[in-house]
């Protein structure tokens, strides 16, 4: 089949619609997805296909062997730093949680998650033939977790099954109000029920400080293209000890008439995962990312007083725990039409049309990037005729 | 200096640009520590292009 030149002309030089050069990009999920000038250079170095794949060894071939680029030393580096022992690059976190919840339950078996987790989680334990149960959240305006229904939940599983769930998940940042859950709690919980803890700092590691250790996390998963300065698709599954033989089984099958098998491959991970570019990015933005979690206290006084500031315009609330624990803000209006009065201030990211919810995350600006949102954002409210206290 | 390194040594100085750029948007109200970056910047990039361009006459 032929695609015609005409068809074909689509795919050449291909740009996004703005530059992060000439505007401040707000988008709730892609702040701390903003590239390092290190993962910049990797990308165009290793960007060809299987690049990262050129000392694979061929005794153990496995992405997690290879140590020209360092990849084995970044797994110990990056478990290290999560407080974890082992620790794997994926595709997406969706997918970590998927490979968790696969190799922990069996057909039926249930997981308890919180109800403001992503829609990922629900459909990675649907797709791992598990049932769920969500843990209940507040009202407005703080939608704050029950973090204490756990054990309700577990109770109920029990009563149903005879036994304890084969999970337990908790979303440690929400994507929707950016409220820091109590991991410690749930994991008191889950330690006395005997049950694995899943926490889902998609939002969290890379951007702020998470130690599983500290938390009582058996399992944490990320997202590097959320929150590590890396290219999608990363994602990122780092284990406890406890927990490694299980969830990296190897692979048992034997064909019938070659009588291969692949005892060298982790069998959740249907052997290599992310063996290119995107994983590059991950490592070479590494350094940064240790550093950057130490400035986190200052990130949140960003978001604090940009709050703040936002709240004197007239109708305006945060929504949401308070004072912001986290940089993903979610915020009420009385309505206007804040995308094209940003755009043409050179401020992209939120959604288009009427806008009476609109997130925005300013984790990374710089206080002269928070100041100009703030006055572009009084600048709005004075056209629309709306107070500024 | 080899013509690979020399295109590295462009887009490596380029890419340094562009996070000033990113960090400074929309307004590029450069302090004198970013600016003196910047062209520091442009002409490491320059030298090396006049390296490269020599290099290949030289060919």
């Amino acid at each position: 089949m032929k695609i015609s030149r005409e068809r074909l002309n689509r795919y050449r030089d291909m740009r996004r619609d703005f530059s992060e050069e000439d505007n401040i990009n707000i988008q709730p999920i892609q702040r701390g997805g903003v590239l390092t000038e290190e993962a910049r250079r990797a990308i165009l170095e290793f960007a060809d296909g299987y690049s990262t794949c050129d000392w694979c060894p061929p005794k153990t071939a496995r992405l997690d062997m290879i140590t020209n680029p360092p990849i084995q030393e970044f797994y110990q580096d990056l478990a290290e730093f999560l407080g974890m022992d082992v620790a794997r690059v994926v595709t997406r976190c969706r997918e970590a949680k998927f490979i968790a919840f696969k190799m922990l339950g069996g057909p039926g078996d249930y997981v308890v998650l919180d109800s403001t987790a992503h829609y990922s989680s629900y459909l990675a334990a649907e797709f791992a033939d598990l049932r769920v149960k969500d843990v209940p959240h507040g009202d407005a305006p703080e939608y704050r977790l029950d973090t204490s229904a756990y054990a309700v939940k577990i109770e109920e599983v029990k009563k149903e099954t005879g036994k304890a769930p084969a999970a337990l998940l908790l979303t440690h940042v929400d994507y929707l109000y950016g409220n820091v859950n109590d991991a410690r709690e749930v994991s008191k919980i889950a330690k006395d029920y005997g049950v694995p803890l899943v926490l889902n700092c998609a939002y969290s590691a890379g951007v702020m400080p998470v130690d599983g250790k500290e938390l009582g996390a058996d399992i944490i998963t990320s997202s590097g293209h959320k929150s590590w300065a890396a290219s999608a698709p990363t994602g990122i599954l780092a284990i406890s000890k406890d927990l490694e033989e299980k969830l990296l089984a190897r692979g048992k099958v034997e064909g019938d008439i070659s009588k291969r098998k692949f005892l060298q491959k982790e069998l959740g991970l249907l052997g290599c995962t992310v063996m290119g570019a995107p994983l590059m990015t991950l490592i070479a933005s590494f350094p940064e990312v240790v550093a950057r979690v130490e400035r986190w206290g200052e990130e949140v006084e960003k978001v604090r007083f940009l709050v703040a500031e936002l709240e004197k315009i007239e109708g305006v609330r945060q929504v949401g725990v308070r004072p912001k624990q986290h940089t993903l803000t979610h915020m009420e209006t009385e309505g206007f039409f804040l995308y094209d009065e940003l755009r043409a201030r050179k401020i992209v990211g939120i959604q288009a049309g009427l806008t009476r919810h609109f997130k925005l995350n300013t984790y990374g600006l710089t206080w002269d990037q928070i100041r100009y949102l703030r006055d572009a954002f009084f600048d709005i409210a004075k056209k629309y005729g709306l107070k500024v206290s | 200096m080899t013509a690979s390194e020399g295109i590295r040594e462009v887009t490596g100085e380029m890419f340094k640009l562009q996070q000033l750029l990113r960090q400074t948007s929309p307004s590029h109200n450069f302090t004198e520590g970013e600016r003196k970056l910047f062209f520091e910047s442009i002409e490491r990039a320059e030298g090396a292009l006049k390296r490269l361009a020599g290099e290949a006459r030289a060919r």
